[in-house]
């Protein structure tokens, strides 16, 4: 918890353009998804769609990039997304967009989120807010100190790889299903 | 039996629990409501209007907003620290997009639900096992009171909706015509009239600059001399460039600031303004780049406090007079609390700690009555999560409660600023952004240790 933010306050992270793509299903019971990282990374159009048609609204958005851009710039771009959303969104990041998630949750009560491969460096803030968080990833130290930083038990997959494949939709299956389980339709 | 009084004892109580009872929708009671959904409490907030957004909503009639008011202070002082104002917004956005921002907010975090609409607290009274009664009734026309009794109360009822007017000798007299700038809401008001701004402030400077523009003549009457800080310094504004050196000590602060106004906006002697009395950071800031501007250009005549108004003059301390033909009083507003016995909070202002907690009641709280040298929201977010972790300590750790509660008493006379700021009514509850939030921030640690 950082109430004195002096840096934010005097020197404001610079508005950028950003592209966020979307796919909503008919009618939203649930929460929105925001899915963080780089496009082809594993939200391709069939993960987008696979969400819609399972009644969650989702939407990615990846940060800028560049020389300059640290870990501040993420989180504010992830942050200005997630608060532009309808409803207080679900975070979902994979490898460096689980950093950036880790990082936005320091800023924004998400509804709850989901780290697939977190990284060894997890930011030295607390969440704020109410989420719950879900660890998913290879048996590995960087997850079982996810594990402790967050005080939940990670969810192990076997070969994490693969979500490089977009058709294989296994994880996103069980994410899904937890989400469900953890977060009540309205 | 129809016309008989109702005593209260015949009106059915409903016990609502745990919950707690949030007073008003505006900026700090949906900051309220949302912090204590998010610690679990359940809330009932009620808001006289039918709208979201408090003095933020032009529509409402206790507004003190008018058609052209922008925010004073920039996007990252004022916005919540975790909704974040939009980057494709201006630095110092209109009111109407505030009031945008609020909607919002309330969508986002599934607000409107918990709050009921065109109701209005009538009283809250203290009962047994520091619970509350509270007693409300539809505020437009008839309907029924109801009576409802809860674990908690957080006060968010704002502090710029009652007109604060001054004793001005001989007003009776005067045939011009005289408002308030809280029925200020257009500069049409203004075209072709011969004007006077009673007022210092940062409504009463607004004004002046819009007299300046659309009014035959203007009259800027204030008590004292001002900095006029500018929106801009260095290209950049002027609270994100003044933030960047809170490290270092405040005279060293106010001797750089006094050479940047120097420097920018000039001497305000020159120009036929008083020189201020006070050293920047010790009143709350004006913040107006167009003032000065228009003094320059002959079309706002600053003049000194009001002696007395005749039939058709006003005479000035400082021997000058003018004939408006209409008065605009910018004289600011003062805190009311209605509902409350006036025992409850203490004096007026209210003394309470952190300018939140009443010293003998540790289940009612205040919301928003802070005047930071900053934008308000922040510490309002703040102040509300703190209110809620207190009163989640109080169920779950009584005895660390009863601790941290023990020195209340003694602290409802401190005060949270660096400059020694003037003890008047209205500069009461007058905080330092930065000395203020750390005092809330080790408060926070303390209720989650």
């Amino acid at each position: 918890m950082r109430v004195l933010r002096q840096r934010d306050w005097s020197k404001p992270v610079k508005p950028v353009a950003r592209e966020v793509r979307s796919a909503l299903p008919g009618d939203d019971r649930y929460p929105p998804l925001l899915f963080v990282g780089r496009p082809a990374e594993f939200f391709a159009e069939h993960w987008l769609d696979r969400c819609a048609e399972r009644g969650w609204s989702a939407y990615t958005v990846t940060p800028r990039a560049g020389r300059l851009v640290g870990v501040r710039e993420h989180c504010h771009d992830v942050v200005q997304v997630a608060a532009s959303l309808p409803r207080q969104a679900v975070l979902v990041g994979h490898g460096p967009g689980a950093r950036w998630a880790a990082a936005a949750l320091t800023r924004y009560p998400a509804r709850a989120a989901v780290l697939i491969d977190p990284p060894a460096r997890l930011p030295d803030e607390d969440v704020v807010g109410p989420a719950q968080v879900l660890l998913v990833g290879a048996a590995g130290r960087a997850l079982t100190k996810a594990g402790e930083h967050y005080k939940v038990t990670p969810t192990l997959l076997s070969d994490p790889r693969r979500l490089t494949d977009p058709s294989w939709l296994y994880p996103l299956e069980g994410l899904l299903d937890w989400l469900e389980q953890t977060i009540k339709p309205r | 039996m129809a016309n008989a009084p109702r005593r209260w004892h015949s009106v059915p109580v409903d016990d609502r629990g745990n919950a707690v009872c949030v007073i008003g929708a505006g900026s700090s009671g949906l900051a309220a409501v949302k912090n204590l959904l998010e610690h679990g409490f359940a809330v009932d907030c009620y808001d006289r209007e039918t709208g979201i957004g408090g003095a933020w909503n032009i529509r409402h009639d206790r507004s003190p907003v008018y058609s052209s008011t922008h925010l004073i202070s920039s996007k990252p002082m004022t916005q919540f620290p975790d909704f974040p104002l939009p980057d494709h917004w201006p630095d110092y956005p209109h009111h109407s997009q505030l009031l945008a921002y609020f909607e919002r907010y309330a969508d986002h975090f599934g607000l409107r639900e918990h709050i009921w609409f065109g109701t209005e607290v009538v009283s809250a009274d203290p009962i047994e096992n520091d619970r509350w009664r509270v007693r409300v009734r539809p505020s437009h026309g008839g309907g029924a009171e109801r009576e409802l009794s809860y674990a908690a109360v957080v006060v968010a009822n704002g502090h710029n909706s009652h007109p604060r007017t001054p004793a001005l000798p001989g007003i009776e007299d005067f045939r011009g015509k005289v408002i308030h700038s809280s029925s200020y809401k257009d500069a049409a008001v203004l075209r072709g009239k011969k004007v006077l701004v009673i007022g210092g402030g940062n409504t009463g400077c607004d004004i002046a600059v819009e007299a300046a523009q659309q009014a035959a003549g203007c009259w800027h009457s204030t008590r004292r001399g001002y900095w006029y800080a500018p929106k801009y310094v260095f290209g950049r504004p002027a609270d994100q460039v003044n933030d960047a050196t809170q490290w270092l000590p405040l005279r060293l602060r106010q001797w750089a600031f006094h050479r940047v106004l120097r420097l920018t906006v000039g001497d305000l002697t020159r120009f036929g303004l008083r020189k201020p009395d006070h050293k920047v950071y010790e009143t709350h800031p004006i913040v107006n780049s167009q003032l000065v501007y228009y003094v320059g250009h002959g079309a706002i005549t600053p003049v000194t406090d009001v002696k007395r108004f005749n039939a058709r003059t006003v005479e000035f301390e400082d021997g000058t007079e003018a004939e408006p033909d209409l008065v605009v009083l910018a004289t600011g507003y003062a805190p009311r609390f209605e509902f409350l016995d006036p025992g409850i909070l203490g004096a007026n202002p209210p003394r309470l700690w952190l300018h939140m907690f009443a010293p003998r009641h540790p289940t009612l709280a205040v919301a928003g009555l802070v005047q930071p040298d900053s934008g308000q929201f922040p510490l309002v977010h703040w102040q509300t999560q703190a209110i809620a972790r207190w009163l989640t300590l109080r169920t779950t750790n009584p005895e660390r409660a009863a601790q941290i509660w023990a020195g209340a008493a003694d602290r409802a006379e401190w005060r949270w600023t660096k400059a020694k700021v003037s003890a008047t009514e209205r500069h009461w509850f007058e905080v330092s952004h930065v000395t203020y939030l750390k005092a809330v921030e080790s408060l926070l640690k303390e209720l989650t240790a």
